[in-house]
């Protein structure tokens, strides 16, 4: 089945064309790639396949909805770039970053629930940072902070995980770390795993398909 | 101090707006728009000067001027997003034109003025219901949306995939901080408004580590500040909203000594 599913999709913020005629199927259980230089038009995919941005032109579909129709979100597990401009600068403890994950389930009154803190702490622990649990995020290091933001994708058990720049701003070690968690969660849980990205070299080691992003459409296919 | 009328409606209404004003101002400090707050009780006086040379309650013209001016701030931020907080200088600079001009024409000097620095012994019956009509669905909406309002001051792409109707719940938080801003500028002055939904949230943030203990210690701290500044202003004679605004100040740089006792460094609020 397909994952997702973009069909002549055509985008742009002002008169520039980002998006053109863009077409890119990812099956279930996938882990692909998209890949393109800075400015490419990768983050604008990302926004446009989960519904943040409308589409000129074309279709997307999720699990055979069309992103219009889409309403389970709660299958989708997206990590945000963490950099300069979004970072968390406040003091709001893991905990509390995980559990709003679950806010669909809080019911009428939107404070988190002992139910939901403690699905929390298991998507935090299962991702080893139990001890960082009370810590304040912005308190962390680049890449503990993606490995929480990773535990609040999965504390709703999602069938797909968007990630968007998830490297920027972590050590070699910590990415091999990263890209090995998340191969392994491709193949144990078979996760549906889309990462963006304008790396190239190291990831290809990990992942089965590279889409490559040029002129707003995808150029190629590495498998 | 008790026995007289006007001082215990003050120190009520004070009570309830200490409460609101910092749950009001912790969401925009962490969503770095607390200049919105800035911008909307200027813009007020347009409303004040207004209301008096209709001869309609002064602080019934501010709250329609707030509502207006707080929809047209998100209406343009959201239009040019690539130009940060241009939005809060067009409506604050347009609300303190039209304030200056109407000052001109408005009846009584001295009640125009009493809204820059605030004024104790002006509160009134018709005030103190007002408040407490705002109180109860200002609060209301923060235990209901607290968990949405944390959301959306992370990340508000990251909120709506959470769930979070991002515009529904923008919508009534534009609509209460613009009314609670309004109504603030009759006890806390207009002019000092926004110091007290920033000052008690700064220094929150210096003590707190989590989102809760931090919000939960900005209304304390709101409530320490508006008691004690309405108490002195009493006692010494002085416009209420400066003794507030000082007394913050005072609390927010113990807040910082307390922190690097109790950390070992000051800690500067990054990206503020």
């Amino acid at each position: 089945m397909n994952c997702i599913e973009v069909k002549n999709l055509k985008f742009g913020y002002t008169n520039e064309r980002i998006i053109n005629n863009l077409n890119l199927i990812i099956e279930e259980g996938e882990f692909s790639i998209i890949q393109g230089d800075n400015g490419s038009g990768k983050s604008t995919l990302l926004k446009l396949i989960l519904g943040d941005l409308t589409r000129e032109s074309g279709s997307i579909k999720i699990m055979g909805k069309d992103i219009k129709d889409y309403k389970s979100y709660k299958d989708i597990g997206y990590v945000p770039q963490v950099n300069a401009t979004n970072k968390i600068s406040f003091p709001v403890t893991c905990l509390e970053l995980v559990t709003l994950g679950l806010y669909e389930d809080f019911g009428f009154i939107k404070i988190p629930k002992k139910r939901h803190k403690k699905r929390a702490k298991m998507a935090i622990e299962r991702m080893g940072m139990g001890e960082y649990i009370n810590r304040p995020f912005n308190e962390l290091s680049g890449g503990q902070q993606q490995r929480i933001m990773i535990s609040r994708a999965m504390v709703n058990d999602p069938k797909i995980i968007v990630l968007d720049e998830p490297t920027v701003g972590i050590d070699q070690k910590s990415k091999e770390d990263f890209f090995e968690f998340l191969v392994k969660l491709n193949r144990e849980k078979r996760i549906t795993i889309v990462l963006v990205t304008h790396e190239i070299e190291f990831v290809s080691r990990y992942v089965g398909k590279i889409y490559r992003i040029v002129n707003g459409e995808i150029e190629n296919v590495t498998i | 101090m008790l026995q007289y009328d006007f001082m215990r409606k003050a120190l009520i209404v004070g009570f309830m707006l200490s409460i609101m004003i910092p749950t009001i101002g912790v969401i925009m400090v962490n969503r770095r728009t607390s200049m919105i707050g800035d911008a909307l009780s200027h813009t007020s006086l347009a409303g004040v000067g207004l209301g008096l040379i209709l001869g309609i309650n002064p602080v019934i013209g501010a709250i329609v001027v707030c509502i207006f001016a707080g929809f047209s701030i998100e209406k343009i931020r959201k239009r040019f997003p690539q130009y940060g907080d241009m939005a809060t200088a067009i409506i604050m600079s347009t609300g303190l034109g039209f304030a200056a001009l109407l000052s001109d024409y408005a009846p009584g000097g001295n009640t125009f003025e009493s809204y820059l620095f605030g004024s104790i012994s002006a509160v009134n019956t018709v005030d103190l219901v007002q408040v407490l009509v705002i109180f109860i669905p200002v609060i209301f909406f923060g235990l209901i949306y607290y968990g949405g309002l944390l959301n959306l001051s992370i990340d508000p792409f990251l909120a709506k995939l959470s769930g979070v109707n991002t515009r529904l719940v923008n919508g009534i938080f534009t609509l209460l901080a613009s009314i609670t801003i309004a109504i603030s500028c009759k006890i806390v002055g207009a002019l000092m408004v926004a110091s007290l939904i920033v000052l008690p949230v700064t220094a929150a943030l210096m003590i707190g580590r989590s989102y809760k203990q931090t919000y939960i210690i900005s209304i304390i701290l709101g409530i320490i500040y508006m008691m004690t500044g309405i108490i002195i202003s009493y006692h010494k004679g002085l416009k209420p909203g400066g003794a507030i605004v000082i007394i913050a100040v005072i609390g927010m740089i113990l807040s910082a000594i307390y922190s690097k006792i109790k950390r070992g460094s000051i800690l500067i609020v990054k990206d503020r």
